[in-house]
């Protein structure tokens, strides 16, 4: 049986406590194993981006407990949460969240230079790999004002990968794309999680969401769905038909 | 990340927005220039100052009437006239410190000649006052008047006026100039001394005591008595020698108070310096007022970069960056800037001392001592303004920062 890497137990937020209070999460329990591809479905307000930010430790639940690969997240350190997200995650963004008026390189390196086990020249090494992993060779110099949509999110998921993390965040990773550009990222995507990576999106887009391997909906809060998608749609298979049409 | 890549993405930020980051650095610059130019200006205008008051000779003591004076007003005006020309006698041959010693009276009196006038100082003393003073002669020569006995209407002229009454001042030695119509032989005219701090030292006439106190004054008593060491390390000694004689042997005493005060040149100069260097500091600390509005202005420019760069923050905490290196980031990107505007502040201070030390014709010098405060100082300003947008940005949290448009 494959290791639970994600752990979480009666997860509940609320947002201004109070009168005006709002549940984002309500008793959210859920269990993710390695090599899973997972998606967060739900109407906005949901609480999908809620519970991706926890999930990511970019946010701190009001209750219940979180294990990440056995150990305990709740009540450490600031430090050693940054030190988490740094090892262990990668995030993608639906704007992508690139530096302006900086090279793709440079912000591929972002993550590795709050490593300071990586050395300068190991930094650059790791990036253009990165870079190269994911269709950019050609365009490691340049400014990321200069890429299109997809190449930029390409940078962005290049800049996920390079601390070879153990998960991958998305949220709405191909929410600002064309379909053919969706597919091309969602390629790396399925081809991420191949190579073991554990993936986690946010996506609104049922098409997208079929081509991952589960799908979790969420309602007010609460996990309303949560179901294995048996033979998850390839999407390179899906990029070469749009191609034809 | 190390402090190396710290000062990379610092220099690098600066460098996107470089008219916003020159533009913030102004302040500094102005600050720290006007500080060194101020600094190197007034010493140098100090110096200069001293200089010229060194000239008046650096040996002289100067004895007054008048020791007690109450909101500048002499309480008993007999004081005025304590001093005698006897004095002399006694303080000379009871002081053997004192090598020169003349008796002064002075007054401002009209001289005419021809139909030219003017309204120089007329003073009347020794030859030993042409020595003490630092009084050298360019033409013809001095009056014989060693111990005062001489009632001879000679007298020796300063170039001013020289050039007011003569065409050319080489025609002067030889005439007869009135006066307060009393006529007098100009038999010498003295070597330039320039201006003392807008005192023309030049308007001036030079007669026999005796001359000048009976005839043009008719006095019976002394203004001022000039006396000098040979040895500059002598004034002090020669100081106490006289207020003994004046206390003791003349008796220039009224109810226990000394009737008369005694000033020496370099008591002068000391204070003058004081002085000086207190209005130096003054000038010095105005024009810190100004790295202070700069400190201000580079407060204002980080906050605002900090706001402008909320999501880059928020992704750089997404990613993993501790707090503090949030914090280490603009701090350093504020001292950066504030160094940069020391350095060019500092440049520009140098240039407006070279300047302005040409203008005022005088030797403006920087010292080390002012780079190095100049230089510390908008150190300090990078920190202690650069802190508190540092914090604020370190404070952010990430997912509200990637949020913000």
């Amino acid at each position: 049986m494959a290791k639970c890497v994600i752990d979480i137990n009666h997860i509940t937020k609320v947002f201004n406590p109070g009168e005006n209070e709002v549940r984002a999460l309500n008793d959210v329990s859920l269990k993710i194993f390695e090599g899973e591809f997972v998606s967060l479905m739900g109407a906005s307000g949901s609480g999908k981006s809620t519970l991706l930010n926890i999930l990511g430790c970019l946010d701190q639940p009001t209750s219940g407990t979180y294990f990440l690969d056995g150990e305990e997240v709740n009540g450490i350190s600031k430090a050693a949460i940054s030190r988490i997200r740094n090892r262990k995650f990668g995030f993608v963004f639906q704007a992508y969240n690139l530096l302006p008026k900086t090279t793709a390189l440079e912000n591929v390196e972002l993550p590795l230079l709050y490593n300071s086990d990586i050395s300068s020249s190991l930094r650059r090494k790791k990036a253009k790999e990165a870079l190269v992993s994911v269709g950019l060779a050609k365009r490691i110099y340049h400014k990321t004002n200069e890429l299109s949509g997809g190449q930029q999110q390409r940078v962005a998921i290049a800049r996920a990968l390079v601390n070879e993390p153990k998960v991958i965040f998305a949220d709405e990773p191909t929410g600002n794309l064309d379909s053919k550009t969706s597919y091309q990222i969602m390629e790396l995507f399925q081809n991420l999680n191949e190579k073991g990576i554990l993936i986690v999106m946010v996506s609104h887009e049922p098409d997208i969401v079929e081509m991952s391997k589960r799908k979790i909906i969420l309602h007010d809060g609460k996990v309303i769905e949560d179901d294995e998608i048996i033979n998850p749609k390839n999407a390179h298979e899906l990029f070469v038909a749009a191609n034809k049409k | 990340m190390k402090i190396l890549d710290l000062l990379a993405s610092a220099l690098r930020s600066i460098n996107r927005n470089r008219s916003r980051s020159l533009l913030t650095m102004l302040g500094i610059i102005i600050g720290v220039a006007s500080v060194i130019g101020m600094l190197a200006l007034g010493s140098g205008a100090s110096d200069s100052i001293k200089g010229e008051l060194g000239k008046l000779g650096t040996n002289l003591i100067m004895i007054r009437p008048g020791a007690d004076q109450q909101r500048g007003v002499s309480s008993d005006v007999t004081n005025a006239e304590v001093l005698k020309e006897t004095d002399i006698k006694a303080i000379l041959n009871l002081c053997p410190t004192v090598n020169f010693i003349s008796p002064v009276v002075q007054t401002k009196s009209q001289a005419v000649f021809g139909s030219n006038n003017c309204r120089p100082y007329v003073t009347g003393a020794y030859r030993d006052y042409f020595f003490m003073n630092n009084y050298a002669i360019k033409l013809g020569q001095l009056y014989d008047d060693r111990t005062g006995k001489s009632l001879q209407k000679v007298c020796v002229i300063g170039k001013t006026v020289a050039e007011d009454l003569f065409v050319n001042e080489k025609e002067a030695v030889g005439n007869i100039i009135r006066i307060d119509k009393i006529p007098f032989r100009i038999i010498g005219v003295l070597e330039e001394k320039g201006e003392t701090m807008g005192m023309d030292g030049d308007n001036i006439i030079i007669a026999p005591f005796r001359t000048v106190q009976k005839r043009l004054l008719g006095l019976s008593y002394v203004h001022v008595i000039h006396a000098a060491t040979k040895d500059e390390n002598d004034v002090d000694k020669a100081v106490s020698e006289i207020d003994d004689v004046m206390r003791g042997f003349l008796k220039k005493v009224s109810g226990g108070e000394p009737q008369y005060q005694i000033a020496t040149q370099k008591e002068m100069l000391d204070v003058m310096g004081t002085v000086l260097d207190m209005l130096t500091l003054l000038l010095a600390a105005i024009a810190g007022i100004s790295l202070i509005v700069g400190g201000i202005g580079i407060m204002n420019i980080m906050l605002v970069s900090v706001t402008e760069r909320t999501r880059e923050i928020g992704l750089r905490l997404a990613v993993g960056a501790p707090s503090n290196v949030i914090l280490w980031q603009f701090l350093i990107e504020s001292i950066v800037i504030s160094l940069i505007g020391g350095i060019i502040g500092i440049l520009l201070g140098y240039a407006l001392a070279e300047i302005g030390g040409n203008v005022m014709d005088m030797d403006a010098e920087v010292t080390m001592s002012s780079v190095l405060m100049a230089f510390g100082f908008s150190f300090m300003v990078g920190i202690i303004f650069g802190f508190f947008p540092a914090r604020k940005a370190a404070k952010l949290n990430p997912i509200q920062a990637l949020r913000h448009e």
